[in-house]
């Protein structure tokens, strides 16, 4: 199944860094993950509520806004979210999410504020991370949990430490994530790519995670998000054979499998041709 | 040869250099510059004093010019930028006199028309001959195009070729002929071949950069201007660099050369000569040291001289050719006005250099700046110091996209049919201070510490005595 909502790029930006957070909105990414998690020391993660805070009330964006809060198990993310205004996010990225239950109790907290602010209930997404074995063992349950649930991601460092599974057999772990989210209808974002100076390497791992069904990347520099967007869009030779074979079949309009150009064309490939047009329409 | 001088005080008492004289030097030796120092050095051991310097620029290895001035070696300056110590020195209010700022074309006017008149012009050659022809393409610490040095060289009273590297054969390149140059100075060294040879400017790659430059880039793709067959000025900063990295496929496609490029050239534009994207290259000043060599194997990589290049009074230089220009700027207020002389805490930082010029003499002139630098808004209410005026400028592009000048309704249009948002001035602004706030202006005493000029010799505004 295709997931309803993924972004091909989502870049994070440490949110106690002020000059980034002012011009990160530039740069093309799909999302922009504030955060508050691994990038933000102990000792500044109050300053960064506050610039995140401000951010929002000040700053035009024009990629969805995200949030990175801390673990649920660290107690911290209540106060991540009290000052933020709920209004101006799009979803919350939740690191190293291990049982549904984490998930519940992060739904319902923001159930409570979406009707204090007026919202919609339900229209704040969740992207929970799965960065633990336990969380990969609950996989499903975590992304079945609730509705808000957009997709999933993936983090291959604390997943390395926790599991002591080695890099190159991630690939397994990350297609098990795919199938799991596909089934129900969420993304998946694969794991960030750290060295930001090889965008030869960088494109490469993308291919691969497009590949294996990824929808899209988490970004840790901006040089990344062009190729990342490029990778994860289709390619304008795939948008115009999706446009014609589309025309064909409304040409004909039966229903029936057809003959375009030598390849057999059904219901599946119909409907994935649909899927590069909407996926085409999005691309930077 | 009786014009050749390896003891500067031999030449001095020849030349009878004199208190209150007026002495030049150019700035394409740029931060590996020796000449200024070692004259000025021996002037002052001489006793000399009360002198008018005049230079087409100066850098921050000329900072010594401040024990100069302190003992009174040094009384006037006239340049093109300020930076450094000696910027700072001076926007003290620590000369008695104002400095004179003038872009490199109004000081080609200067020289020639009278306002200013060089006794000695003291002119670093990387190569000479014993007859007295010089050039900076050929010897050892070769430094390409005399831009600056041929024009003086035709004006001044008395020309002073200053080498460290003497040919008893005939130079094959001669850009300063033996028919102007009065005297032959031998000093060890002209410079510090390293900051000479290493790249003036170094092309950055930080995705700010990249994204104005992909915006620029995108600007000129859809503006509806046939590019082909037009003469352009690139500009030396970063932006302008990347930006022609990315025309190259765009310029391939459709088969586009460029007339001419002018100005500063730089090794990119050496290569866009090479790979046959532009049919010739002006050179002025070479930025880069690969210059020399391609000015010395490639006929169609000319050196040209600041009159050619941007004298106003010429009515056949390089500039009134233009027809697009990419310059960059410290500052653009409401009124299109930019400033590329002083911060927006009012120091000196910068140089007019060919930024009045090319703006007057280009079709269409761009500046390309981030919106906010840091902290710092680029795009002001008002600049700090008027430089180049706003009727010369006519679109501004930034990170957040392009402004044209509302008066251009029919590049306005075609923008907009091809998908482009055209922003105002006044949009962005307000951004800038939705985001960063209004910076509070520089405070100034009555004292003037420089003048700006415009191209013609008027004064366009007066620099005044920062307060701390």
């Amino acid at each position: 199944m295709r997931p309803e909502k993924s972004w091909r790029t989502l870049l994070y930006v440490p949110g106690n860094n002020p000059s980034m957070i002012q011009r990160c909105d530039v740069y093309g990414a799909d999302a922009i993950t504030l955060d508050l998690e691994d990038s933000v020391g102990p000792a500044r993660k109050r300053q960064a509520r506050f610039l995140i805070k401000n951010a929002l009330q000040r700053l035009d964006f024009t990629s969805d806004v995200m949030i990175r809060i801390n673990s649920i198990r660290t107690g911290m993310w209540q106060e991540d979210l009290e000052m933020i205004d709920l209004t101006k996010i799009k979803a919350i990225r939740v690191p190293m999410v291990e049982s549904e239950d984490d998930i519940r109790r992060l739904s319902d907290y923001l159930y409570l504020r979406e009707k204090g602010s007026g919202l919609a209930t339900g229209s704040i997404s969740l992207l929970p991370g799965i960065e633990t074995a336990l969380g990969y063992i609950n996989r499903e349950k975590i992304i079945h949990s609730c509705e808000r649930v957009a997709g999933v991601g993936f983090g291959s460092e604390d997943f390395i430490t926790d599991t002591g599974v080695c890099r190159e057999n991630l690939k397994f772990i990350k297609l098990e994530l795919v199938l799991c989210a596909k089934a129900y209808g969420k993304c998946f974002i694969d794991n960030v790519y750290p060295d930001f100076s090889d965008l030869e390497a960088f494109r490469e791992d993308c291919e691969r995670a497009r590949k294996f069904g990824a929808d899209g990347k988490s970004i840790i520099h901006p040089s990344q998000i062009k190729t990342a967007n490029e990778v994860f869009s289709p390619s304008p030779e795939e948008i115009e054979r999706a446009g014609e074979i589309l025309a064909e079949a409304e040409r004909l309009n039966t229903g029936d499998a057809f003959n375009y150009k030598g390849q057999m064309v059904d219901k599946p490939i119909v409907d994935r041709c649909r899927q590069i047009l909407k996926l085409g329409g999005t691309n930077g | 040869m009786d014009k050749i001088y390896a003891d500067i005080n031999e030449l001095i008492d020849k030349l009878e250099i004199r208190n209150s004289q007026t002495i030049s030097f150019h700035h394409h030796l740029r931060e590996g510059d020796k000449v200024m120092e070692t004259v000025i050095a021996a002037l002052s051991h001489r006793g000399i004093r009360d002198l008018r310097l005049c230079c087409s620029s100066i850098m921050r290895c000329h900072d010594f010019l401040v024990d100069y001035v302190k003992n009174g070696t040094i009384s006037r300056i006239e340049t093109s930028g300020l930076r450094g110590e000696l910027g700072r020195f001076i926007s003290e209010g620590n000369m008695d006199h104002p400095v004179i700022i003038r872009s490199h074309g109004g000081r080609a006017r200067a020289v020639s028309d009278g306002e200013r008149k060089i006794d000695v012009a003291f002119i670093a050659a990387s190569n000479a001959d014993e007859l007295g022809n010089a050039t900076g393409i050929t010897g050892k610490n070769a430094f390409g195009s005399l831009g600056y040095g041929i024009w003086e060289a035709r004006n001044a009273e008395k020309t002073v070729i200053v080498t460290d590297d003497l040919s008893s054969a005939v130079l094959e390149q001669i850009s300063i002929s033996q028919s102007e140059t009065d005297a032959i100075l031998l000093v060890e060294q002209i410079g510090v071949s390293g900051k000479i040879k290493s790249g003036a400017l170094k092309i950055k790659s930080d995705p700010l950069t990249m994204r104005i430059a992909e915006n620029t880039a995108r600007f000129l793709m859809n503006c509806g201007i046939e590019l082909n067959n037009r003469a352009i000025q690139m500009g030396s900063g970063g932006i302008s660099l990347q930006t022609m990295n990315y025309l190259k496929s765009h310029l391939i496609e459709k088969e586009i050369t460029f007339k001419f490029a002018v100005g500063g050239i730089t090794e990119n534009l050496t290569g866009l000569l090479e790979e046959g994207f532009v049919d010739s290259l002006m050179d002025v000043q070479s930025f880069d040291s690969c210059c020399a060599a391609s000015m010395a194997t490639n006929r169609n990589h000319h050196e040209v001289d600041v009159n050619t290049y941007a004298n106003p009074l010429n009515p056949n230089n390089l500039v009134n050719s233009l027809d697009i220009a990419i310059l960059s700027a410290l500052e653009i207020d409401l009124d299109w006005n930019v400033n590329v002389m002083t911060g927006s805490d009012g120091k000196f930082m910068g140089a007019v250099g060919g930024h009045q010029d090319v703006a007057e003499g280009s079709d269409l002139t761009i500046i390309v700046a981030p919106l906010i630098r840091g902290r710092i808004p680029v795009l002001t209410n008002r600049v700090n110091t008027l430089v180049t005026k706003g009727k010369d400028i006519d679109v501004f592009i930034c990170e957040y996209g392009i402004c044209v000048k509302e008066e251009n309704e029919s590049l306005i249009r075609t923008l907009s049919d091809n998908g482009f948002k055209v922003h105002t001035l006044k949009e962005l602004y307000e951004k800038t201070v939705r985001y960063v706030g209004s910076p509070a202006k520089p405070e100034y005493a009555d004292k003037t510490t420089a003048i700006v000029q415009d191209r013609y010799g008027n004064t366009l505004s007066e620099i005044k005595l920062l307060l701390k």
